[in-house]
Formats: C-alpha cells, structure tokens, sequence
C-alpha cells in the first residue's frame, strides 16, 4: 500500500515536526550535561553571546551595522536602559513584572564596543541616539563618564545639529554637562530660546535652560521661562489631541461638559511642572543658586553594588512611581558604587534605588519614609547609602503551631542594634495588614500574653467582599457588614495563619535592617515568618463573624456578655463590630453603647488599645476628665516606655488644659522623636502661645520641617515669614490679634477662629491659623 | 448622462493628473516570477507515493524512543526553580517577597 503526499505537506507535516523533537532532545541533553550548580539560564546566555558574537565577526559593512542595530540596538530600546526590576524609596518598594524586554547575553564590555562602532560608523538613523543613550550608560556604569561625553560629541559632529537627531544629542550633552557639574558647559551648550524642534525637544530645551538659569542666581527668569514653556506645551498638545480626535472634543462639548477632555500629562510636562514647583519653593525661601550630592552605594561588607539607578526625588514628585528613563535626577552607580547629582535646585529630597532581582535578594535597604536630604543652597552633601542582610527569625516559624498563655517570639541577634520593634500580620483572602505589637525590645526575644496578642489591632477595621456577599454601597447603612472578619477576629481566631517580622534599630531610632524583603532563591527564603495561634476555640458568635453574619454576631455576643459578664473576648467583639457600625451608620446611639461597653471592657482588662481608644474618644469631645483618666491607664499599659510616651495630642490634651509649661516640654520630646513632624503646626501655636517671637517659631519650623502630602517642607517656614512681614507694618495691633486667636483656639473655641479665618480679607494670620487648625 | 460622466472623467484626470504608478515593476516580479522560482514553486507543490508499511514501521521506531527519552524522570521540582525570571511570578505573603513557585513548595514542605 503506497501514499500520495506533495512534497510541502511533507515538509510541513512529518519532517518539521520531527526536526522539532530532535531540538529538543538536543536541548534536554545539553542542559542535563551542565554542571548542577549552574543555572541553564547562564550556560545558554554564554552560548547565546558566542553565536551572536560569531555571527557579527562574519559579516561587515552595512550588514554588520544592520546586525548591531537589529540584535544590540533594537532590543535595548524596550526598557529604558534606566529601567530596573525592583525601585526602593524611603519606606517603599515596588517591583516591575520582569516582562519588559529579555536580557541581552552581551556582557558590558562587548556592548560598549559594539555601540561604540556603531555610534561612530554606523549609519546617522533613528536608531543612532538610542545607540548612544545606551552606550553613555553602558560608559557611566564602567566609570567611564568623560569617555561618554566625548562620543556624544563626536556623534552630534556626524548628524546635522539642525535635526532632530542633532537637536537629541544636543540636549543629551547639555544635561550630562550640568548634572556632573560643569555649568559654564551646560549654559553654552544649551539651546537658546530660538532654538527650534519638536514639542518634546522643546520642553526638554526649556527644562534644561530653567536649571541652568537657576544655578547661575537668575531665578525669576527662570520661572518665567518655564512658565511660557508650559503654557506653549500644553498648547500644543491640546491642539494635537484635537486634531487625533476631533469627534471626542465634540462629544464633549455636546454632552454639555464644556471642560476639555482628561488631561494625559506626558513625562516633559511633568518634569517642567515639577522644576517649577521646585523652584518657587526654593525662590519663596530666599534659597537661589543649587546645591550638589553624592555618595557610594555599597553593602555592609564594603562590596560597592555597581550599576544600581539613583534617582533624587523632589518631595512633591515622592508620591508617583518613578518615570523610567525620565526622572529629573537619575543615574547609575559606577563600577565602585559611586554615584552624584549637581546642578540640583534647593529643597527637600528623597533618594530612590532601582535595582535588580539578584542584588537586592536577601538584602534591604533600611530608609524610613520619614528621611529627608534638606539641599541647601551651596550644599555639597555626601549621602552613602548601605544596604543590609535581612535580619533572620528563629521562632515561631514555618507554620508553627503555637499554643499556651503566650507567644515567645525569638530572632537572630543584629549587631550595634539598641533595640527591636516586633510586628505581627494577619493576613485573609481579600486583606493583610499589620500591626505593631511590641516597641523598644532589648533582647532578641520577647513574650507576648494571649491578651496583648488578642488587643494589638485595636479596633480599627477594614473592609473586603467576596464572590458572594455584594460590593459594599457607603451609603448602604448595611455596609458595616462588608467588615473583613479577619480585621474582627484577628489574632484570636486559632484557625488563621499568622506572620510577623522584626525591625532592629541603633540608638538614634534609625532602622538598621529587618527580617521582611526580597527573598527569592533557596538560600534567603530562610524560616517562613508564619505561626498559628490555638490557645482558644471559635465560640458560636466567633462562627458567625466568620460567615460574615455580623448582625447576628452582635446578638449573639450580647448573649454571651449577659451570660457572663466577664467574658472580655465577647465584650471586646461587640465593642469592635458597634465601633464598625457606628464609622458607617454614623449612629450615634451605637457609638455611645459601644463607648459605654468599652468602659467595661477598660474596667475588665485594661490594654493599651482599649484605653488609648477612650482617651482619644474623650479628647475629642474635650472631656478632659474622662481624656485624664484613661490616658493614666494608657500610659500604665505602654509597657516599653512608661510614662515618657512621646505624644503630641497629649501635648496638645495639656495645652486645652492650660498647663502651657508640661504641654510644651511634651511637644519638644514628640517633635524630636517623630520624624514627620506632623504637630509641629500645634507646637507652633503652643510657643506662640507661650509668649515666643516669631523669629523663635521660625527657627523651631525650620528645624523641624513636616512633610506631608500636598505640604511643601517650607510650608510653617514660609506661614511664619509672611507673618513676619505682616506684623512689621503695625507689631502692636498685630501682637493683640494673633494672642486674641491663640486664645480662642487654645480655649476651646475652634469655630469661632474658623469663622474669623473665613470671613474678610485673607491675611498671613487667617493662613496660619487655619493650617493650625488643620493639624491632625 | 453622457456629459455628465464626461466631466466626471475629465475631473478624475485631473485630479489624478500629478500621480504616477512607479511600482509596476515590483508588482510584476512578485506576480510573475523567475524560472528559478517558477521551478522551485512546481518542485513544492509535487506529489510523491511512499509505501506506507516501512513509512509506518519507521515511524513507530521515533515515537517509541521518542517517549522512552522525553518521559518525566521525577526531577520536576528541581527544573521549576531553574525556570528563567521572565515567566515567574512574585507574590507578598507575610511581609516577604517570593517567587511564586519557590513559596509554594517551601509552603508545602512546611504545611504537610
């Protein structure tokens, strides 16, 4: 018996298929013959390099050019060359999903040459800046910077300096030559104002031209120039998003909207807007001039970690995630972990690191949210930064079940640590959060009762929905019931797994590692952080919040208090879900049984969260006799620092009372140990309060600047500068006002200093005393 | 109706006056290939007969070494951390960041 098949289906058919198979025979032989201890992925990249590395050194002229641009070139273009697998700022991290682009086999120094010939004999095309972006990279990394700056020049030389391609590496020249410092360069190289390209390359012209109006003293013509560049950007990108979608302005305007369609800020609009946010800040401060930092990244052991992004970050840029390729300040460490920035304008900054997987696995990078560069104005500051091994935990760990009166929690010992900080986290399939549980631990070991554990989330809530139960509507008065019961329950419920980690910090308060990071390979996985606690059993009620039947749990906890009056666990649940239901329904007749429940709780067993619940519930309806009382039994429950707990609404508590010296004394100790400063507003209305000149308050806001979201570091600076000059015009009239409205606020009458701020004319006092008034 | 496509004609000349097709040339070689490929084209396109017994017998020899090599040899676990960055996936869990398959089996070998 014969078949008939043509000659394509049995190319297609038979013997593709088993050319296919026997690859990947061949494939499986090869990585079975590796040594084990060799990732695959390493061995095929030296493969991968020496084939394409043959591959080029086969073939010349435009072939070759071509080959560079397609294999070296191209591929490079998808990520940003600044573009890394992890960003870590002060008190954040976040990673990037790894599917951007795939990593070149080229090693540094075979790309340097590659890009190098292209740059310098490769055809003048699109892909001739990228070529040099990535090959100026590629130089900085290997501490090659001047080497870099001589091939930019010498390719603009090859390109028209009229073309758009000229007009890059133009603006790429003028950047580098004012980030590394040299502003006499910078200036003369950067493009005047009739300088013409693109709106991009325009915006870039005219960011660049700002800071180099500003380092040289010219400050108001800077902000004038980037203003007119804003102005003219957005003009022409509104003109060139109607012109893409002509049909959808219309719409808009049919529709009766009469606003213009969403606004898509681009990077170039955001750069100018932050440089002008910048620069006024550092113009209203008197700060002119610029201010430069540098510094090594390095491990603890010394090993410089080369080939990290920096990126300086304005305070008003730190709440977006980091533009790649696009940031104002951005570099990569050299070869010995160096990195610097000059040319910066004056503020307040944060440093961010990009990273990748391999250097930051096992490591952490300690910086707290609340760490601030002040740049001065001259400044030449020198910021190293040190990552760390994540500290190890001993025990409970691995799942661990756990069970009697108390968990003893054990970690691996963190040289020239003053103290630990023990966090605990519970964790549900909507939800996670975590929670302090124990301050200020000396040892490397502590024991926390069941009660402690029970208490430590307070009673705060969050709220989740499953497949089953709806979205919760806020206005649906039902909504309390989304209530997450695992923010209910919390550690009392045995059958919920737990975590929990360890920050070790130095005598100051500044953390020098911890136990929770980047744990991505069979050695820094280490002991899971996870336990189970099984000293008590679900009650009937406990079910029911876990089927998330709170109002029936509510009943059901009832019961159980009648019952027996000195269940705490059944008591400090109806406490929690009335507290839940009184934030949604805003009931007052539930707020004020679970207030009354919650005495009974404090009377029953006293902890930290349950008192510090009622005095700050007490603090604000200004009962200061109830505030006092439990306050006391606060203060009696801190058990890491009885009775110096820093505290600035306690500060603010003894202010309302009129005990002016203990409220002031506390403010200084609060101010000074946290590091936000979030009060200093209020410790300003106190001295202010207290008979201190402005030039004293000026100083004291200026020492402890706040930063918060939408707040400039500047802002009490700049509030008590105009009420400097405020009061030059008439000191005595203006001395009688401001007494009479700390009075009023200080008594008590926080309406009637909002209705005097609101009404009449504004003044820098009705600014100030309105920000006070905001202090939360 | 005659005048009227008339200057319809006339219309469309002028417009199309300034317009010049330039790529005949192209198109005809891509339509009309050489002989080379014309052979090429008639060499794919040509029928064979095999005799299907040793085809067959042929083809049973592969695929049984085929499964006999390419069968699991229960090293699974090992091959799944070797996996290349690119297709793996990072969670969160308990403060932690892990790659997702690395988690998972320290998990199990936790949790029996």
């Amino acid at each position: 018996m014969n078949i008939k098949i043509k000659v394509k289906h049995l190319v297609l058919l038979v013997l593709l298929p088993l050319t296919l198979l026997g690859t990947g025979l061949a494939l499986r032989f090869t990585a079975a013959s590796t040594a084990a201890d060799v990732p695959p992925s390493s061995a095929v990249q030296t493969m991968e390099r020496e084939e394409l590395l043959a591959e080029l050194a086969s073939s010349t002229g435009t072939k070759r050019m071509e080959l560079i641009r397609s294999k070296v070139i191209d591929p490079g273009i998808t990520g940003s060359p600044y573009h890394f697998d992890v960003y870590i700022g002060s008190g954040s991290s976040q990673w990037s999903d790894g599917s951007e682009g795939t990593a070149s086999p080229l090693l540094p120094e075979d790309k340097i040459a590659l890009l190098k010939e292209y740059v310098l004999e490769g055809p003048s095309d699109y892909a001739l800046p990228n070529a040099v972006k990535q090959l100026v990279y590629e130089l900085d990394t290997a501490g090659k910077g001047s080497e870099a700056d001589a091939l930019i020049a010498a390719a603009a030389e090859r390109v028209s300096s009229n073309s758009q391609l000229g007009g890059q590496l133009t603006l790429l020249r003028a950047g580098r030559a004012l980030n590394s410092g040299d502003l006499a360069l910078a200036s003369r190289l950067t493009p005047d104002a009739a300088w013409t390209g693109d709106m991009e390359l325009l915006a870039e012209a005219a960011w660049l031209r700002g800071r180099v109006l500003f380092a040289a003293g010219k400050s108001s013509e800077a902000l004038k120039l980037v203003g007119e560049a804003l102005v003219s950007y957005r003009g022409q990108q509104a003109a060139f998003e109607a012109s893409v979608s002509p049909g959808a302005a219309g719409d808009a305007t049919d529709s009766g909207a009469g606003t213009a369609a969403p606004e898509h800020s681009s990077p170039a609009e955001d750069k100018l807007t932050a440089l002008q946010t910048a620069m006024r800040q550092a113009a209203g401060m008197g700060l002119l001039g610029s201010a430069r930092i540098e510094g090594t990244l390095q491990r603890s052991d010394g090993t410089p970690v080369a080939r990290a992004g920096v990126f300086l970050r304005a305070e008003s840029e730190i709440y977006h995630s980091v533009h790649y390729g696009d940031e104002p300040y951005q570099t990569v460490t050299d070869e010995n972990g160096h990195y610097s920035f000059s040319n910066v304008i004056p503020g307040f900054y944060q440093l961010q690191l990009g990273l990748s997987f391999e250097q930051i696995d096992g490591w952490t990078w300690p910086a707290g949210s609340d760490e601030w560069l002040e740049l001065d104005q001259g400044a030449q500051l020198t910021e190293d930064i040190t990552l760390q091994p994540l500290l190890e935990l001993k025990s409970p760990v691995n799942s661990e079940v756990v069970t009697g009166p108390s968990v003893t929690f054990e970690w691996e010992p963190v040289q020239s640590a003053a103290y630990y900080k023990l966090w605990g986290g519970v964790s549900s399939e909507g939800s996670s959060y975590s929670v302090p549980i124990h301050q200020y631990i000396q040892d490397t070991e502590t024991t926390v009762s069941a009660e402690q554990l029970y208490s430590a989330s307070g009673f705060s809530t969050t709220s989740s929905y499953t497949a089953e139960s709806r979205f919760p509507d806020p206005d649906d008065p039902d909504s309390w019931q989304a209530t997450d019961p695992s923010s209910l329950l919390s550690f009392a419920d045995p059958e919920s797994r737990f975590s929990w980690y360890i920050e070790a910090y130095d005598a100051d308060g500044n953390v020098i590692t911890r136990s929770n990071g980047y744990r991505l390979n069979e050695d820094t996985v280490g002991n899971l952080p996870f336990f189970y606690y099984k000293e008590r059993t679900l009650t009937a009620a406990d079910r029911l919040v876990k089927e998330r039947k709170l109002a029936e749990a509510v009943e059901a906890y009832r019961q159980d208090v009648a019952a027996d009056p000195q269940d705490s666990h059944a008591l400090k649940m109806l406490v929690h879900l009335l507290l839940a239901k009184s934030s949604r329904t805003k009931d007052p007749q539930v707020e004020e049984e679970a207030i009354r429940l919650l005495v009974k709780l404090v009377e029953l067993q006293p902890a930290r969260e349950s008192a510090g619940y009622l005095s700050y519930h007490y603090y604000k309806q200004a009962d200061w006799e109830n505030y006092n009382r439990y306050y006391d039994v606060f203060l009696s429950q801190v058990p890491d620092q009885p009775g110096r707990y820093p505290d600035s609404t306690h500060a603010s508590a003894l202010m309302f009372q009129g005990q002016t010296e203990a409220a002031l004394e506390a403010f200084a100790a609060d101010t000074a140990a946290d590091r936000s400063h979030r009060y200093i507003g209020s410790y300003l209305a106190a001295e202010l309060q207290a008979g201190a000149s402005l030039e004293a308050a000026l100083e004291l806001a200026q020492r402890y600047p706040e930063h918060s979201y939408g707040h400039s570091g500047y802002r009490w600076p700049l509030l008590l500068q105009e009420l400097q000059a405020e009061r030059a015009a008439d000191p005595a009239s203006f001395d009688r006002e401001l007494q009479a409205r700390l009075d009023q606020y200080w008594g008590g009458q926080k309406e009637a200093v909002q209705q005097w701020a609101e009404a009449g004319e504004p003044s820098a006092l009705k600014s100030f005393m309105t920000a006070v008034l905001e202090v939360n | 109706m005659d005048n009227e496509r008339d200057t319809i004609r006339r219309r469309l000349e002028e417009e199309l006056e300034g317009m010049a097709f330039s790529g005949a040339e192209r198109v005809l070689k891509q339509t009309h290939p050489g002989s080379r490929g014309e052979r090429l084209q008639a060499w794919w396109n040509k029928e064979l007969e095999i005799p299907l017994r040793p085809l067959g017998a042929c083809a049973a020899v592969i695929l049984l070494g085929a499964i006999l090599i390419l069968a699991p040899h229960g090293k699974s676990g090992k091959e799944q951390t070797a996996a290349p960055s690119g297709v793996r996936e990072l969670i969160q869990a308990g403060g932690n960041t892990y790659w997702k398959d690395l988690y998972e089996q320290a998990v199990r070998r936790v949790e029996h």
